[in-house]
């Protein structure tokens, strides 16, 4: 089973500790900011940077923040690029639909993000000092988006993500159909509207409450997972003291991080780089 | 402290510019360069805590919004250096613990509540120690930001005015930080530019040829900040400097000649394109610049942290492109260099500050990490025996540092 836990609940005091008892579970990933797009505290408005920051508190465990579709795409582009290389691969994003909503802005606004992630091939960074090539020019390459709500050139100023994308959560109830992991609101949702697997959310409560909801839950449903949310700190304490090591000695929950990013150790194919396997076609 | 425009201060304020493998064009080509290890988190880590041991204010990250590019694709011959640096600061907050943490940000394309919510949480997150380089955007980026015709200068700073208001609205409505909020940078020289400065700015990065110079910017806006009703040393003028050292004559022309050879000429063609916005690529290097061809197209793209114009500017009459280009490769940065021993490069730095032409520096190092170790280990115990930079950090947050007071 996945686990992920959300920390939006916290002071930024307790950030850093909750994300390294996380890691220390070996659960998948930590989340910043309310994937619901609920308000949040004026400190903690920024998820990506709060993101940021636990990569250097932590080595291994996913990354995953809100970011708002409010910011250009650009923008959002880079930051997730900068974000999946600094980290090694261990980024992973929930868009916040900008205001006022408007569900065909945010899937132009999500399309635009992953053509720049794609405006650079795979194989770019050559780093032959001799010849003096640091990137092959001809894989990278404009996107020259011209849309309804954003019209932009490209090439992003990043390489493309380690992931090839960083992993794409979204609420089930989005209007957008690419999501890697769909996160749902409760109920039995098995998969999301293209089929990828589903989380439930799932508040944490008494340790032999959590451990058998989750079991029952997780056997019943078929679901992938769940998205922990504590109360507290001392609930990811009990959690990770009390629950974790029954879920490992069940095969459900993993006891050492696999090799591999984040996309890898959660099974996920690699995104296709439509402008490369053009370019592929072209040659062939 | 003196209420004298003119007065100079009395300490270094030294901040480190992070430029991937330096501040070289060609050091991303360095034996020591590992360039598949400038992506990723822990050499910056490295980098900033070896300028911690040194003891400067702060690192400092640039910004830009747009890829470099020479005629119609990137400028794949040097190497990138463009990772978020909201990205880069926020993960050195988690891993550094007195330096601080600054970094240039748009306020172009960027809104003044992205703005505030990035940098506000950065200096809780480090406990105080942020800055921000309040940029505007140049036309290049404005491709990837919509199709609407680029600001021009004017528009662009009475914009920044606005913006910068706004986001200090948002921090004031926020809680405060044990800085207060974020220290406020700006960088340019124009009179649009000091106006902006003179307003908002408490560390100002800025360019001069002497220190003559830079004692009349300093003497210049800081009578301005005062006459906005500031302290004079409530802004601190810090211009570009990188430093070439080497403990003899020999040594040092060794090391210049050598900085000179690893710009390949396929990389030096590409710095030609880059300006010029014509490719380099074939063009015969003992024939005089194609100076109608140049201008022709140097409205057509706007180039990414570089003045054009001034470029141009620079040839001389009737030169050939190798001549010009041989004079470029021998210039080490376009800011203040000082070459020789430790305690030349020390006396450089004295020079500037007890002059009054500048607080202290933003350095650059030929390449990160060697050149700043070299400057962390045998120049800065100078500058601490000679009592002109800090033994130890004083206070916890970048304003104390800086030694700017807290805002109401």
């Amino acid at each position: 089973m996945i686990l992920g836990l959300r920390l939006d609940g916290l002071p930024l005091a307790e950030i850093a500790e909750a994300a390294a008892l996380a890691e220390a579970a070996r659960l998948d990933f930590v989340l910043t900011g309310d994937p619901d797009g609920g308000a949040v505290g004026a400190v903690g408005r920024d998820a990506l940077s709060i993101a940021s920051f636990l990569m250097t508190r932590t080595r291994e465990i996913g990354l995953v923040a809100t970011v708002s579709q409010d910011s250009a795409p650009f923008n959002v582009a880079r930051a997730l690029a900068s974000m999946d290389h600094l980290s090694g691969g261990r980024c992973g994003w929930v868009p916040i639909p900008g205001e006022p909503s408007d569900a065909e802005r945010d899937a132009e606004h999500l399309d635009v993000v992953q053509k720049l992630f794609n405006s650079w091939d795979d194989d770019a960074l050559v780093f032959d000092k001799a010849a003096s090539v640091f990137a092959d020019r001809s894989k990278v390459r404009r996107i020259r988006h011209a849309g309804a709500h954003f019209t932009v050139d490209g090439p992003l100023n990043a390489p493309r993500p380690v992931q090839g994308h960083p992993v794409l959560m979204q609420r089930a109830a989005a209007a957008s159909r690419g999501a890697d992991l769909w996160i749902g609101t409760g109920g039995d949702q098995r998969a999301g509207p293209n089929g990828a697997p589903t989380f439930h959310q799932i508040t944490l409560g008494s340790a032999v409450q959590t451990g058998a909801v989750l079991t029952e839950r997780f056997s019943d449903t078929g679901c992938a997972g769940f998205l922990l949310q504590p109360r507290t700190l001392d609930d990811i304490k009990t959690f990770a003291r009390d629950v974790a090591p029954i879920l490992q000695a069940e095969g459900l929950l993993q006891s050492a991080y696999a090799p591999g990013d984040f996309r890898v150790r959660l099974g996920l194919r690699r995104p296709v780089n439509r402008f490369s396997a053009t370019r592929a076609d072209a040659t062939a | 402290m003196s209420d004298d425009p003119s007065a100079p201060g009395d300490l270094l304020h030294l901040g480190f510019w992070m430029l991937t493998s330096g501040g070289h064009i060609g050091s991303w080509r360095h034996p020591a360069t590992e360039p598949e290890k400038l992506l990723g988190i822990d050499y910056y880590v490295q980098t900033a805590r070896l300028a911690a041991k040194g003891k400067f204010d702060m690192v400092f990250f640039e910004d830009t919004l747009a890829a470099r590019e020479r005629t119609g694709g990137v400028f794949g011959e040097a190497s990138i250096n463009s990772l978020d640096p909201l990205v880069q600061i926020a993960a050195l907050a988690g891993a550094t613990r007195d330096i601080g943490l600054a970094a240039s940000f748009s306020t172009t394309y960027h809104s003044p509540r992205t703005l505030a919510d990035k940098f506000a949480a950065v200096d809780h997150l480090c406990g105080g120690r942020a800055g921000w380089n309040m940029v505007t955007s140049g036309a290049a980026a404005g491709r990837n930001f919509g199709s609407g015709a680029h600001p021009e200068h004017q528009a662009r700073y009475g914009l920044a005015h606005e913006v910068t208001e706004q986001v200090k609205a948002h921090w004031a409505a926020g809680p405060a930080s044990p800085q207060g909020h974020p220290v406020l940078i700006q960088a340019g020289m124009s009179p649009q530019g000091l106006e902006f400065a003179s307003s908002y700015g408490e560390a100002i990065f800025a360019g001069f040829k002497d220190v003559e110079g830079g004692r009349a910017f300093r003497t210049n806006l800081r009578t301005l900040v005062k006459g906005k009703g500031r302290r004079p040393d409530a802004v601190k003028v810090l211009p570009g400097f990188m430093p070439v050292i080497a403990s003899t004559a020999a040594e040092l022309a060794d090391k210049k000649a050598f900085y000179r050879d690893l710009i390949h000429p396929a990389l030096l063609r590409g710095m030609l394109g880059e300006r010029f916005n014509i490719d380099f690529t074939d063009v015969d290097l003992s024939q005089p610049f194609p100076m109608d061809e140049i201008r022709d197209g140097l409205e057509d793209r706007p180039m990414i942290g570089g003045d054009r114009a001034l470029f141009v500017r620079e040839i001389v009459p009737g030169e050939t492109v190798g001549a010009y280009a041989e004079r470029m490769a021998s210039k080490l940065s376009g800011h203040l260099t000082a070459e020789g021993r430790p305690e030349d490069i020390a006396d450089f730095m004295q020079t500037w500050l007890q002059g009054g032409g500048c607080d202290g520096f933003i350095m650059q190092a030929l390449q990160s990490p060697l050149e700043l170790e070299l400057f962390v280990d045998q120049v800065v115990p100078i500058l601490q025996k000679r009592g002109l930079h800090r033994q130890d950090y004083r206070g916890s947050t970048l304003r104390d540092h800086l030694g700017l007071k807290k805002p109401a």
